[in-house]
C-alpha cells in the first residue's frame, strides 16, 4: 500500500497550527512544519488510519510542555550571538592590513577636526548625534519594502534587536556625557587623540552594525526565501 | 530503555558526529538516525534537539541551507570549518572521558 503523504491543504493547516501556538516567525515555522510533516508521514507508515488531527497532536505532545517558547528563545539567542561574532570579526579587520590604512586616515582627519575653531563639546555632540541618526535610520527602514505577504522573520527581528541594544548603550553614554561637567578648553593633546580614536573605531563599528549587518541578513533571507524577502 | 540522562551532556557531540558522517541532515532526520543507530534505546527529544542545533549554529559550528522537498521547505544543517575542528575536539574529549570512566570502574577487581 502506498504511504500517505502530507498534502498542500494539510501543510497550510500546519502553518496555521504554528501560528496558533504563537510561532509567528516564518523561518522557524518552516523548520517546525517540516518536522511535523515528516513525523506525521512516519506515523501514517505504521498506522495509516490515524487522522491528520490526531497525528498532529501526537507529534506536538513530544515537544516540551512550554510549547515552542523555549525554541524561539534559544533561536533568538543563537542568532544574536552569531551576529555579534560576525560584527566583532569584521570590526577587527580595521586593525589589520590593509584596512588599518583607512583607520589611520580617518583617525588623523578626526584629530585635525579638533584644531578647528569649533568647541570640542560641539564636535563630540555631533559625533554622538551622527551615530544615533544612522542607528535610528537603520531601525526605521528595517522592514520597509523587505518582507512580502506580512511574513515575519526571527533572523531579521533578532538582528535588529542587537542594533537597538547598541543604540541604547550609546544613548546612555551620551546622557552621562551631557549631565557630566566637561570643560574641554583647551583640549589636552592626549584627550584629542583618545577622542579621535574612540570616534574612528566607534564609527567603523557602527558602520558594520547599521549598514553591513542588515545587508548581510537581507541577502541571507533572500537566498533562503526568495519568494518573501 | 537507556538512561537518557547519561547522554544529555553528549548531545552536541552526537549531532556534530552525525553531521560529520552524513554531510547534511535536517532536524527530524537526526532524531530518527539516533533512534535507528541505538535500536530505539536512545531518544533525542525535540525539546532538546532544536535548542542544541540552534546553539551550535549560533556558535558558528553549523551553517544551514534550505531546499524544497515534497512541496515543503526543508532546513538542512551542515558543519562549518570550525564545526569540523570542534567535532574532532569533542570526540577526543569524549574518548578520554570514556577511558577515565573505564579506569575508574575497573578499580574494584584490582583492589580485591
Amino acid at each position: 500500500m502506498k504511504t500517505k503523504k502530507i498534502n498542500e491543504e494539510q501543510l497550510t493547516e500546519l502553518f496555521a497550527f504554528m501560528r496558533r501556538k504563537r510561532v509567528r516567525y516564518y523561518d522557524l515555522q518552516v523548520e517546525l512544519v517540516d518536522h511535523f510533516a515528516s513525523a506525521i508521514e512516519d506515523i501514517w507508515r505504521e498506522e495509516p488510519r490515524v487522522s491528520f488531527e490526531s497525528a498532529v497532536e501526537r507529534v506536538y505532545g513530544k515537544f516540551p510542555i512550554t510549547g515552542f517558547w523555549s525554541l524561539i528563545d534559544q533561536q533568538t539567542q543563537a542568532i544574536q550571538k552569531e551576529a555579534w561574532r560576525w560584527v566583532f570579526r569584521s570590526w577587527t579587520t580595521y586593525f589589520h592590513w590593509p584596512k588599518v590604512l583607512l583607520s589611520i586616515a580617518v583617525l588623523l582627519a578626526i584629530r585635525l577636526l579638533f584644531y578647528l575653531p569649533i568647541p570640542a563639546e560641539w564636535l563630540i555632540s555631533i559625533g554622538f548625534l551622527l551615530i544615533f541618526g544612522c542607528g535610528i535610520r537603520t531601525i526605521y527602514f528595517s522592514k520597509k519594502g523587505m518582507v512580502k505577504d506580512g511574513k515575519r522573520f526571527l533572523r531579521l527581528e533578532a538582528t535588529y534587536g542587537v542594533i537597538a541594544n547598541v543604540i541604547n548603550v550609546f544613548n546612555s553614554w551620551f546622557y552621562i556625557y551631557m549631565i557630566g561637567s566637561h570643560d574641554f578648553t583647551p583640549l589636552a593633546d592626549w584627550v584629542a587623540w583618545l577622542l579621535a580614536f574612540f570616534f574612528t573605531y566607534s564609527g567603523f563599528f557602527m558602520y558594520i552594525l547599521f549598514f553591513q549587518l542588515p545587508k548581510r541578513v537581507k541577502e541571507d533571507l533572500h537566498r533562503y526565501f526568495p519568494r518573501y524577502v | 530503555m537507556a538512561n537518557n540522562k547519561l547522554y544529555k551532556g553528549s548531545l552536541s557531540t552526537i549531532i556534530l558526529r552525525l553531521l560529520e558522517e552524513n554531510e547534511r541532515m535536517y532536524g527530524y532526520e537526526i532524531c530518527q538516525k539516533v533512534k535507528e543507530l541505538t535500536d530505539g534505546e536512545l531518544i533525542v527529544t525535540e525539546g532538546a534537539l532544536y535548542p542544541a542545533l540552534h546553539k551550535l549554529e549560533g556558535d558558528g559550528f553549523l551553517r544551514v541551507e534550505y531546499q524544497e522537498v515534497d512541496g515543503r521547505t526543508r532546513k538542512y544543517y551542515l558543519l562549518t570549518e570550525s564545526g569540523l575542528k570542534e567535532t574532532a575536539h569533542k570526540m577526543d574529549e569524549l574518548q578520554a572521558f570514556v577511558q577515565q570512566m573505564q579506569q575508574l570502574l575497573d578499580l574494584k577487581p584490582g583492589i580485591g
